[in-house]
């Protein structure tokens, strides 16, 4: 499962502008996590979005809100539901091309509802 | 390269997250809310146990005999029965009322019913404490140390639905366990809506993360992400690393060499990257 994952999110992942790929859980919990950059410069970012998650998380579920996307310092945090519990969190630079970035999370959006939307 | 004697949990892609099973003679913690799978668990262990000719005993505070027998079946372990009739498992059901608290009794039955190599589960171990307060740290400390003596031990906590993890009840077992195991289920049934995490694994190296798994009839427990834990397991050749990074071995402090010397026989990802990082600093 975890293979898949990293498989299908590998064209998201690989750009070097995309500081982090994760796979959250409606009640906070990464299920899946890359991280492109040096840990000690994520630390704060990371430890600021584990606070905010939760949150976060509900408002996009209850709102039903199909993207949702924040500035933090020099880089943004973009936001997707995949399916009823998961979310696709991408941190990437400024400096990314948002034209790929929205294509490749179409793509990911639609195979990963598949392989995590029903068992 | 150490070798180290492992016992194999019987659920399937665990053991690749625990570095080959849980360690001999110690007491793991299996934690989850309702409807985890902890009973499932237990007896995975167990059977696990039996089809390599090693005894099994079940200490439930709510289930008798039966209902253990007709659980296994359920799944699709009708064995357990005739487990249960050759005398290598032994199911027995204590009154929580009456053991109120950590007794003799519990103790001596455990003891006079192990063999050379038994496997124990306590399925729950909560109602055994529920009254616990810190002060009778000890006196769990002292009861594990006899079950580590007894054989290999699986003991299942209750994860109280509401999320209050600071309950003498559960940090004590969770501070004295050799490993704790946390097994999560949010209920929409999706993929990722079942989840098990290592917490820790005293003495021992174990997966970081969250992995989903499923509860299948005839199989039982079986937990995914292994084969991706291992594809990160990297093993290391400490003389190579640092001829690559320009260093003589010679140059190196015996007792930095010998720690290097486990980082790299760890296979913890990363671990060339670690050891180069750390000879740059100190070497």
């Amino acid at each position: 499962m975890i293979s898949r994952v990293s498989f299908i999110l590998y064209p998201i992942y690989s750009d070097p502008e995309v500081k982090m790929t994760a796979l959250y859980r409606i009640d906070g919990i990464p299920v899946f996590l890359k991280i492109n950059a040096p840990k000690r410069e994520m630390a704060s970012t990371l430890y600021w979005l584990e606070g905010q998650i939760k949150d976060m998380l509900h408002q996009i579920f209850n709102r039903n809100l199909s993207e949702a996307s924040f500035r933090f310092g020099d880089v943004r945090i973009h936001m997707y539901p995949v399916s009823r519990t998961i979310v696709l969190a991408i941190m990437a630079s400024e400096e990314v091309s948002m034209y790929k970035l929205e294509v490749d999370v179409r793509t990911a959006q639609t195979q990963l509802a598949r392989l995590v939307g029903c068992e | 390269m150490r070798m180290e004697m492992r016992v194999e949990t019987g659920v399937y892609g665990l053991d690749e997250l625990l570095d080959s099973g849980f360690r001999p003679n110690t007491v793991n913690v299996v934690l989850g809310s309702t409807g985890t799978g902890k009973t499932i668990f237990s007896l995975q262990f167990l059977l696990k146990g039996l089809e390599r000719g090693e005894k099994g005993i079940f200490i439930s505070f709510d289930m008798d005999v039966k209902d253990v027998v007709d659980v296994a079946s359920a799944i699709g372990w009708e064995e357990v029965e005739d487990y249960v009739d050759s005398g290598m498992l032994v199911i027995n059901k204590f009154y929580a009322e009456n053991v109120s608290y950590i007794n003799n009794d519990l103790l001596t039955f455990i003891v006079s019913e192990s063999g050379e190599t038994t496997r124990i589960a306590i399925d729950s171990f909560t109602p055994l404490i529920s009254s616990l307060s810190y002060e009778m740290r000890n006196d769990v400390n002292w009861f594990f140390s006899k079950l580590r003596e007894a054989g290999t031990a699986v003991i299942t906590l209750e994860e109280p639905l509401n999320g209050d993890m600071s309950e003498p009840s559960v940090v004590i077992p969770l501070f004295l366990g050799d490993s704790v195991i946390q097994l999560k289920n949010i209920g929409y049934g999706e993929a990722f809506n079942r989840t098990l995490r290592v917490i820790k694994h005293r003495g021992s190296w174990h997966a970081e993360g969250v992995f989903p798994y499923r509860i299948l009839e005839g199989l039982g427990m079986i937990v995914e992400g292994g084969e991706f834990v291992e594809s990160m397991r990297e093993p290391v050749d400490l003389n190579q690393t640092l001829e690559k990074a320009g260093i003589k071995r010679e140059k190196i402090d015996k007792d930095m060499l010998k720690k290097l010397q486990r980082v790299a026989e760890s296979r913890t990802a990363r671990a060339e990257e670690i050891i180069v990082n750390i000879l740059k600093k100190y070497a």
